[in-house]
Formats: C-alpha cells, sequence, structure tokens
C-alpha cells in the first residue's frame, strides 16, 4: 500500500512540473498550450544527444532544460503572440505547433525508443520494505526544487509579481506600464525549462519517443482542471492527488488504463459541478 | 390586479458572500423601474438572477404569479424576461434581421413579439434591419441589443447599463425609446445605470441598493430627497 | 440577379448527384496507391460532414470524432463476427457509436471552448486505450479483419451515394432553425442561451448527429479496407481531422471535401518522408488560422466579392438562413 502511495507521489510530482507549466502559460495568455509535450520531446531528445555524444549527465540535463525554455519561447514568438487578439484560434494553433513539434523530433531521432542513462540508474533506496528507485527519487527532488524555485522567484521578485499583475487582469497590468511582451515570453520560459526538468526526470524511468509525453500531458490537464486554471498550488496539489488516483488505478485495477484512471476523474469533476467549469475561470498565478 | 413581475426575498451567496441578501419588490406592466447603488452593490448579480443566468440561493422571481427562477437563462426568455448585458454583444456578421428571427423563433408559445418594423421603429433603427450587427455604430449597436431582446417578445426587459459610452443626445434618444417601448408593448423595464440624468427622468419607481439589501424605494423624486440615499450614494449629484 | 431558392435547391441537388457518380467512377477505375487516396478522401468527407456540424457551424473543436469513426468500424467488424446479417450490424454500430456519442455529449456539452478541446482529446486517448489493450474484442495492437458484410461493389455504390447524401444532409441542416443555433452558439453562447437557444441542448444534439456519420463512415472504411487497427483511429487523426474542417473552412458545404482533399493529399501522395509532409500541415494550418480564418473556401468566396464588387457582398462569415416557418424537431 504505501509502496503503492510512493508511487502515486512520484507520478504527483511529474504531472505537477507539468501542470504548472500548462497553468502559467494558461495564467498569463489564456492559451491551452498543447504544445508543452512538444517541448517536453524535444528537450528529452536534446538530453539524450548530448549525453550520447560523451557529455556528463549534468551537463546533457542542463542543455535539455535550455532546450524546453527556447523551444517554448519560440513558439510564442513565432504563434501565439500573434492570436492573443483572437483566443478562439487559440487551441488550433496549439494542436498545430504539437503536430509539428512532435513531427521534428520524430524527423530528427526517428520513431524508435531511446533509453536515457542517468549516473544514479543503479541506485535502489530502501526503507521499511518500501523501494523507490534513484530515478523516481530524483525526480521528486527535482520536481520539489523547481517548483520551490518557481515559488519564490513569484513571491519574491519584482518579475514575479509583475507576472501575478498580468494573470489578475491582464488590460490593468498594461495600463500600469508592465511590458506584456516581455511577460509572455517570461511565462513562456519558466513554463518551458519546467518541461525540460519534467524531460530530464521522466525520461529516464520510461523512454524518449516523440509521443512520449501525449499521456503526461492530458494527465496535466486534469491537474490544470482539478486546480483551477491559473493557480499555481492548485497545480501542485491536484498533481498530487491525480498522481495518486491514477497510481491507485494502476496497482488495483490494471496498469494498461492507468491514464483512464485520470480520464474518469475528469468526468467525475464536470458531472459534480453542475455548473460546469466555467466557475473556475478565476484567472490567478500564485 | 397583481402586479406583472413579483421579485420575492431573492438571495444569492457565493460561498460565505451574500451579493444580494433579501431583494424583494414588485413592477407592472409598463412601468419602468431604476435600479441604482454603488459598485459592489449586487445590481447586476440581482440582474442575472432575474434573467436566470445564476440561479438564486433562495427567494423567487415569477411572472404573472409563475415562478420563472432558477431555470435557466434560455428558459427565463421563455417564461417572458430578457436582457442586455453592459459590454455590446451581438451576433457581429449577422445582420439584424437574421439575429431578430433566430430570436423570434426561440420564444415559442409566447405570441406577441412585435414584427422586426414595428421593434426597429420603436428604438429609431428604421433602415438599418439588413445591415451586418457588426456594421453600425456603437449607440445603434447597444440599441441594436434592446431590438435583439425585444424580439423574444418579453413581458420584461432587463437592461444592464444601456447609456454606457453614449453623449448626452444619444443616451436622451435612448431613454425616449425604452419609454416608448413601456408605454406602447406594455413591457415592464429594469434599468441599470449609473448615469442619473438619464436614469431619473426615465425611470417611474427607483429602487437604491446597499450591499445587496434594498436601501430605499420611492419616486424619483423622493429618492432625490432621502437622506440615507444621498448620505450613501447619491452625494451631491 | 438571384435564382429562386428552388432552382438553388435544386442546382446544389444536381451538383452532388454528380459529385456521387464522379466519386463512384473514381473509385472503381484509380487503382493502387491513388485508389487509397481516393478511398480516404471519400470517407473522410462522409465522416468529417458530421465534424463539419459540431465544430464547423457549433465552432466546437471536438477531437473525439476519430473516436465515433472507430466506433463504427470495430462495432460492425465484431457484431459482423458474430455472424450478424450486414444491414443490422450497420445499425447496430451506427446506433451503438451515436449512444456513445450521447455520453460524451452529455459531460462535455457543459464545457466551453478549451475544456472541451481538453476532454474530448482524452476520450480519444482512452477510446485508442481501449482498442489496444481490449485484445480479446479488437485484436489488439496489431488490429483485426473484418468480415466482407457487403459486396465490394455494394461497398462502392454506398460510399458514392453517401458522399452525395451526407453533403446533402448537412446542406438542409445548416439551413434549419438547427443550423442558425448553431451558428449563434459560435458567435456568442451566452448571447445566444439569453435569446432563449437551449445551447447545452444544441450542442448535444450536434455532437450526437456528428457520431452518426463519423460512425457510418466507420462502417464503409472497414468493410472496404478489410483490417481495422488502433494506430488509424489515434489522437493525431482526430487532430487531422480537425485541421481538415479548418483549412476548408468552418461551416462551409464543401469544407469536409476540400480539407480531406489537402490533408489526406499531404500525407499520402507527398512523399517527403517521415514527419515532414505532417509539419507541413502544422505549418499550413498555423498559417491559414492566423491568416484566412474562413479557410481556403471562405478565402476564395472573399476573393471573388473582390473581383466582382457589384454583387451585393454580404458579411464575410455565411450568413444564416431561417425560413420563417421552419418547424425543426428538437
Amino acid at each position: 500500500m504505501i509502496q503503492v502511495l510512493v508511487n502515486g507521489v512520484f507520478l504527483g510530482c511529474l504531472f505537477a512540473v507539468v501542470a504548472v507549466g500548462l497553468t502559467l502559460v494558461y495564467g498569463v495568455m489564456e492559451v491551452p498550450n498543447f504544445a508543452h509535450a512538444g517541448v517536453i520531446v524535444l528537450a528529452a531528445y536534446t538530453t539524450w544527444s548530448v549525453e550520447h555524444a560523451g557529455a556528463p549527465f549534468v551537463v546533457a540535463a542542463l542543455a535539455g532544460i535550455a532546450c524546453g525554455g527556447a523551444v517554448s519561447v519560440l513558439t510564442e514568438v513565432l504563434a501565439y503572440r500573434w492570436i492573443i487578439t483572437k483566443p478562439a484560434a487559440a487551441p488550433a494553433v496549439a494542436l498545430g505547433l504539437l503536430l509539428i513539434l512532435q513531427n521534428v523530433a520524430l524527423r530528427l531521432y526517428g520513431g524508435e525508443g531511446r533509453s536515457l542513462d542517468t549516473p544514479y540508474d543503479t541506485v535502489l533506496l530502501k526503507a521499511g520494505g518500501v523501494s523507490l528507485p534513484g530515478v523516481k527519487a530524483a525526480l521528486i527532488v527535482l520536481a520539489v526544487l523547481s517548483l520551490g524555485a518557481l515559488h519564490l522567484l513569484l513571491s519574491r521578485t519584482s518579475l514575479g509579481r509583475a507576472m501575478r499583475a498580468v494573470a489578475q487582469d491582464r488590460d490593468a497590468a498594461a495600463m500600469l506600464g508592465i511590458p506584456m511582451r516581455r511577460q509572455y515570453a517570461l511565462a513562456f520560459l519558466i513554463a518551458g525549462m519546467l518541461g525540460g526538468v519534467a524531460a530530464v526526470a521522466y525520461a529516464p524511468t520510461f523512454q524518449v519517443s516523440p509521443y512520449m509525453a501525449d499521456d503526461v500531458l492530458l494527465s496535466a490537464f486534469v491537474v490544470v482542471v482539478l486546480g483551477g486554471l491559473g493557480s499555481v498550488w492548485g497545480a501542485v496539489a491536484g498533481g498530487l492527488v491525480l498522481g495518486v488516483v491514477e497510481g491507485l488505478g494502476a496497482a488495483y485495477v490494471s496498469s494498461a488504463y492507468q491514464s483512464a484512471f485520470g480520464f474518469l476523474m475528469l468526468v467525475l469533476i464536470l458531472v459534480l459541478r453542475p455548473g460546469g467549469l466555467r466557475t473556475t475561470d478565476a484567472r490567478r498565478v500564485a | 390586479m397583481t402586479a406583472l413581475l413579483t421579485v420575492d426575498g431573492v438571495v444569492k451567496r457565493y460561498g460565505g458572500l451574500a451579493a444580494v441578501d433579501g431583494v424583494s419588490f414588485t413592477l407592472n406592466a409598463g412601468g419602468v423601474l431604476g435600479l441604482i447603488g454603488p459598485n459592489g452593490s449586487g445590481k447586476t448579480t440581482l440582474l442575472g438572477v432575474l434573467a436566470g443566468t445564476h440561479e438564486p440561493t433562495a427567494g423567487s422571481v415569477a411572472i404573472d404569479g409563475r415562478v420563472a427562477s432558477g431555470r435557466g437563462a434560455h428558459r427565463a426568455v421563455r417564461a417572458g424576461i430578457a436582457r442586455t448585458f453592459q459590454t455590446t454583444r451581438l451576433f457581429g456578421s449577422w445582420t439584424l434581421r437574421d439575429a431578430l428571427r433566430l430570436a423570434r423563433g426561440e420564444a415559442r408559445g409566447r405570441s406577441g413579439a412585435a414584427s422586426d418594423e414595428t421593434i426597429a421603429g420603436l428604438l429609431s433603427l428604421d433602415g438599418l434591419l439588413d445591415r451586418p450587427c457588426g456594421s453600425l455604430t456603437s449607440a445603434a449597436q447597444r440599441l441594436a441589443m434592446i431590438a435583439l431582446a425585444l424580439a423574444t417578445g418579453p413581458r420584461v426587459l432587463l437592461l444592464d447599463e444601456p447609456a454606457v459610452g453614449m453623449d448626452t443626445a444619444e443616451s436622451a434618444a435612448l431613454a425616449a425609446a425604452v419609454r416608448r417601448v413601456a408605454d406602447e408593448l406594455g413591457v415592464a423595464v429594469v434599468v441599470v445605470d449609473h448615469n442619473m440624468h438619464f436614469l431619473m427622468p426615465l425611470a417611474d419607481t427607483v429602487l437604491v441598493m446597499a450591499a445587496g439589501a434594498v436601501l430605499a424605494t420611492g419616486t424619483p423624486e423622493e429618492i432625490r430627497s432621502n437622506e440615507a440615499v444621498i448620505a450613501s450614494y447619491l452625494g451631491g449629484a | 440577379m438571384r435564382l429562386p431558392a428552388a432552382a438553388r435547391h435544386a442546382g446544389t441537388a444536381a451538383g452532388l448527384a454528380a459529385l456521387s457518380v464522379l466519386a463512384y467512377v473514381l473509385l472503381k477505375n484509380v487503382q493502387g496507391d491513388r485508389g487509397q487516396v481516393v478511398l480516404l478522401i471519400v470517407v473522410w468527407t462522409i465522416a468529417l460532414t458530421g465534424l463539419n456540424l459540431i465544430q464547423g457551424l457549433g465552432g466546437y473543436p471536438s477531437l473525439a470524432h476519430v473516436s465515433f469513426f472507430a466506433g463504427g468500424a470495430y462495432l460492425s467488424a465484431y457484431l459482423l463476427g458474430k455472424g450478424l446479417p450486414m444491414a443490422v450490424c450497420a445499425a447496430l454500430a451506427v446506433g451503438g457509436t451515436m449512444l456513445a456519442g450521447l455520453v460524451v455529449a452529455l459531460v462535455f456539452s457543459r464545457t466551453r471552448g478549451q475544456y472541451f478541446a481538453i476532454g474530448t482529446m482524452f476520450f480519444t486517448a482512452v477510446v485508442n486505450l481501449v482498442l489496444t489493450n481490449a485484445a480479446g474484442v479488437t485484436g489488439g495492437p496489431n488490429g483485426r479483419p473484418v468480415d466482407l458484410g457487403f459486396s465490394l461493389d455494394a461497398t462502392l455504390v454506398l460510399l458514392a451515394a453517401s458522399l452525395g447524401l451526407s453533403l446533402g444532409a448537412f446542406h438542409v441542416l445548416a439551413r434549419t432553425r438547427f443550423g442558425d443555433r448553431l451558428r449563434a452558439v459560435r458567435e456568442d453562447e451566452d448571447l445566444a442561451q439569453h435569446v432563449g437557444v437551449p445551447t447545452a441542448r444544441v450542442k448535444l444534439v450536434a455532437m450526437v448527429a456528428s457520431s452518426a456519420f463519423g460512425a457510418w463512415a466507420g462502417v464503409l472504411f472497414a468493410q472496404y479496407n478489410g483490417v481495422i487497427a488502433p494506430s488509424q483511429f489515434t489522437f493525431v487523426q482526430s487532430f487531422l481531422m480537425l485541421v481538415a474542417i479548418g483549412l476548408g473552412g468552418s461551416g462551409r458545404l464543401l469544407a469536409p471535401l476540400v480539407g480531406s482533399a489537402i490533408v489526406i493529399g499531404f500525407t499520402q501522395l507527398i512523399k517527403l518522408g517521415p514527419g515532414i509532409s505532417q509539419i507541413a500541415l502544422g505549418v499550413l494550418f498555423i498559417l491559414v488560422t492566423l491568416l484566412v480564418p474562413n479557410g481556403v473556401l471562405g478565402g476564395i468566396t472573399g476573393l471573388w466579392r473582390r473581383v466582382r464588387p457589384g454583387r451585393a457582398g454580404g458579411p464575410a462569415a455565411e450568413p444564416p438562413r431561417v425560413r420563417a416557418k421552419e418547424e425543426v424537431a428538437s
């Protein structure tokens, strides 16, 4: 049982890191960033290829995170920036970007899965009958560290405060003289780097492939719905809840249908909230 | 004679906060009720409850004694309540005539919606029926939004800050149009607005809200001289 | 000069009939890879005519559509395997898929734009998961064979006829009050509700209707192809369907045909190597979304108006047409 919970926490941390990236972008720009999965894939492949070229894992990981940030900002500059006044086009553009990014990965690296080796591959933590592979422990540590850093950034720096202001009310923030374009780019940069962290931490537990992040992305969207769009702490709490639910479902019902439990959860939320989800339209980042 | 619109003890809570806290009033056919109060006093929420946008936490809204509240906006329309919005909302790429026809078709089982030409005449929109809504001037778009509400054949018309963005001449024309609608179609009108120069000459009765509750009700003259209202809201106006 | 309404409808009907005949000739005579392209364009057009209701007229990007397509294909194949007559299988497959569509619609018709996209996308992911894992029924990741229910020639006739009839059905539906209600939802859902449109029910009906088109296309596809596998019904396919409608021109009668031709053409005909054609499609789709929001057909109509300014030009989007005494079941 505790073993299952630990696995759930591992999943939850992964979902939370991805979901925070989604919610941050949604908070400032109201875009459902489906392309985030493509960012994660490219970051994972970058890490793999840098490591494959002989660089130490830490360097490869940093390259992957940087790549995530760069690709994410590129999507904003090249596409999302042009639809700020047309929110209805956002899902279509986001899906178009996902198609492009995944197929760029397919083109560059081929379709077969690659495994990413880490220095902590062989580590196995054991405590009272519960075992946790090093790769999963590393993901939990990375998630806590990166979300903690994000919290400090949002609450303690002027950049973070400006971003929260934008999320509260775009028009008012623009009137206050906050440079909006920089805020958009910054939100995508942070989201992309978090995607990079997710890629580096997640890929070793699975494998690197163009479609590795699809299921995670869907689960992360459920987390965003659970926690409220635009809410960072909501995403963290929602991530843990969903992680444990999927972990329990995988362990006690069927592991093949793990992500289906996330879908069931989404349906339950929709059915149990008679007003639909419009009530969670409070835009905030905090 | 019973009143056309009966609002009885309407409460709307969000969590612990009561946005509307026990509002009651009645309104007869052809009457114009002005609804005023400071920002956050619950006017717009009350309008939303009347229009079926929000479900009341307690209390009821009835037309001719039949309860019309809490069953969704489209059902409120069928019960005879139509509304406009603070911001201009129209089917921008449609012609006004097409939009009116859709609205008229939706009010099934309700007869007596005025014809397109009558509505256009009342609202001084003659000649604009076949233009796309989005191409009208902003003042005409505000009137077109009222036309759309009238095409559903309402007994009660709710206007949410209809004079926003209008100059003096335009808001005077709007007031005259609303008066014609009330008199000639026998529609009961509830108007929320901050512009006292627009609202006071138009309204038969004024209801002042504060903190979700009714602060005072009376004729415009009574309200102008009401100490409590002056202290809390009207100030020097 | 405007033709009388009856003449214009007769013209449309004749055009669609001619399209069906052309489709039959092509299906019958084009062989090999190109024949496969013709088949896919016809099947997709039938399926996408349904998507053109909910996404095109209603503005709701449904990513569940490929699941309905899969529903028709798999259900009919499964029932055929049980020895039921083909007509019964087809009816049950379409009916069963519509029931699934109803359940999906009951849950998601209360959500809006982005949530709707996320929810229907997840639904498709779960359906694909089931197709891959419930090997006893679906044959698992490698798919399953489909017994011959219709003769090949009957399948070709049905494909060709369904093409014209589906488009014809859309043409009629788009002109009823139901079509106008969907357009009103796309323009401004709150306003639509406040002029009396029961928006949740309109979306629900549109979703169920769209699932019927998708399922019937799936039945025919399975019959023609003889083999069905989960890889034909992935989320990417669903997204490409959405792309096709957007490229063709949302809500326009021929959008499914034009959009299918572009998407299928890109993915099947132009051999740019793995991935490249999809990248090109993605770029094209984003450019069209940004620059020509009304799609290829809308762009052409716009150009036509500019070239011939003498014609009375309406608004850019297709204007609603309501007949005064239309009684629509709803």
